[in-house]
């Protein structure tokens, strides 16, 4: 699946120094806890975000707001200043962690992007800079064509590659990043459509595992996952996740 | 708590959970398909102007296609599809007793509480919705007046599939009905004051009747067509300009205000 989804899932209308909260979420008693992700085009467009989050957060009073546990920094978004993605250089995305970890105490993860040759080097920028552990794959850049006029399918001409087709590649980096790191949480995606494919991400070291292309195939799909990977442990003995983390990694 | 729903609501409400229906019976009209499936729930809650995301049976497919409800008859709901790629080529390709998951209804949908005179527009595959809102304004009182545009022959043979008393067909290769487009036949109709206009097909359909309805002093509904990823409002894939800031299509439309849209 190649698609070009825009970023504005949390709808926050950040002018820098001035954000103005709107996502009716925010207003919202949800069943689970929630971990926000957040994009911006330089450090402080992410600061701003988290800053004013953590003021509503304060504000707000008890239950009355979804229980917010932590971030998830998107660093594949392009940068203002180089028009590169920030994910892309090491220095660039320790810098937005940097602006953001003094903000909150929650939980901060980063989202590296996969468009790299080597994915370890941002992953170490982004620990040593203050974020509790990272999340990857995001997708790749790719194309589609449109079949009778052989142009570009997308408005934006190139979108992200997500779901099925980017699983093998997805599993080697998340195995990449938990040998070279292996004390740091990572949250392993990537075309997870079954309990079998968030197994391989567990035994390629993740310590959680995200889906995301799959919850298009059904809204249930979560739910079916979680209970595959129960069955796909039992069958091996399994008896937590835990005991399969890092299997697939060099001893 | 830990199933995943707020109290009070079930995953079917909040979700349009997956249904397992199976096809009831298929009919072709030249260029156009109608699929019927049994889908009781489903059935039981559409409204008009609503669609639903289908999985293409068979595997190889990873996206549900969206698809509007062109009628709900008891526990069946009746979907025109126009193949168009290979996904919709093997939905057109279903057999009477083939399995076929789906969910919905999703969407807003058509407004049909006190309209008096209505004017049903459609270009193409955008007639689909219509089948089912004639059916609820008729049942609500209203007298209804259908306009239709098809490319050429092969397509108006879709107007086969509707059963509407008063429709006009144009063609823009002049094989069926009027030549043209479904605008030449809006400056010959003889409608009363305050009918309602209801408009689905290509964009720049929508905005011909938007600017004739403008032109009329007509207000109405437009509902928009859009490639969609999810159906659901999560992925913004089919966000669209209108006069309230960009909108989904599938969550707060298809149906919109016929003067909010920018086509």
């Amino acid at each position: 699946m190649s698609a070009s989804l825009a970023l504005d899932q949390v709808d926050l209308r950040v002018r820098l120094g001035d954000v103005e909260l709107a996502h009716p979420l925010l207003g919202a008693r949800l069943p689970q806890p929630v971990i926000v992700s957040v994009g911006g085009n330089s450090p402080e467009h992410y600061a701003a975000v988290v800053r004013a989050l953590e003021a509503h957060l304060a504000a707000a009073p008890a239950g009355s707001c979804p229980d917010i546990r932590g971030y998830e920094l998107n660093v594949s978004c392009p940068n203002v200043s180089s028009g590169l993605q920030i994910g892309a250089d090491p220095a660039a995305s320790a810098a937005v962690v940097g602006a953001v970890r003094p903000l909150t105490r929650r939980l901060l993860l980063t989202k590296l992007t996969p468009n790299v040759s080597d994915v370890t080097a941002v992953a170490r920028a982004v620990v040593a800079a203050g974020s509790d552990g990272v999340s990857l794959v995001n997708t790749f850049k790719a194309m589609a064509l449109d079949r009778e006029t052989l142009r570009p399918f997308l408005g934006n001409r190139t979108g992200g590659l997500c779901g099925p087709a980017i699983k093998p590649i997805a599993l080697r980096m998340v195995a990449d990043v938990a040998e070279a790191l292996p004390d740091v949480p990572v949250v392993g995606m990537g075309g997870v459509m079954t309990g079998l494919d968030a197994l391989e991400f567990i035994a390629c070291g993740a310590t959680a595992v995200a889906v995301g292309a799959a919850n298009f195939t059904a809204f249930e799909a979560p739910r079916r996952i979680l209970d595959e990977l129960r069955a796909e442990l039992a069958a091996r003995g399994l008896r937590t996740p835990a005991a399969a983390r890092g299997l697939a990694l060099r001893a | 708590m830990n199933d995943g729903s707020p109290e009070g609501h079930t995953h079917a409400e909040l979700w349009a959970e997956t249904v397992h229906g199976r096809v009831a019976g298929m009919r072709h009209f030249g260029a156009f398909s109608e699929l019927e499936i049994v889908a009781p729930r489903i059935a039981a809650k559409a409204v008009p102007g609503q669609f639903v995301m289908v999985t293409v049976p068979g595997g190889g497919f990873l996206l549900r296609r969206p698809l509007s409800l062109f009628a709900v008859r008891s526990d069946r709901v009746a979907l025109l599809i126009e193949a168009r790629g290979p996904g919709s080529e093997r939905l057109t390709g279903l057999e009477t007793g083939d399995a076929v998951d789906l969910a919905g209804p999703l969407g807003s949908a058509f407004p049909v509480s006190g309209v008096a005179s209505a004017l049903l527009v459609g270009g193409g595959i955008g007639c689909a919705p219509l089948q089912f809102l004639s059916e609820e304004l008729v049942r609500a009182g209203a007298q209804v007046t259908a306009a239709f545009g098809f490319r050429d022959f092969r397509a108006a043979r879709a107007a086969g599939a509707f059963a509407m008393e008063r429709l006009w067909v144009a063609t823009e290769d002049g094989s069926v009905g009027r030549r043209g487009t479904v605008i030449d036949i809006l400056a010959g109709l003889d409608l009363p004051p305050q009918t309602v206009v209801y408009a689905c097909g290509p964009t720049a359909m929508i905005a011909a009747v938007q600017r004739w309805s403008l032109a009329a002093g007509l207000r109405g509904y437009a509902s928009l067509e859009a490639h969609m990823a999810c159906g659901s409002g999560s992925c913004h894939g089919c966000v669209v300009d209108t006069a309230r800031g960009k909108l989904r299509v599938c969550s707060e439309g298809p149906v919109f205000a016929l003067d909010e849209v920018l086509p």
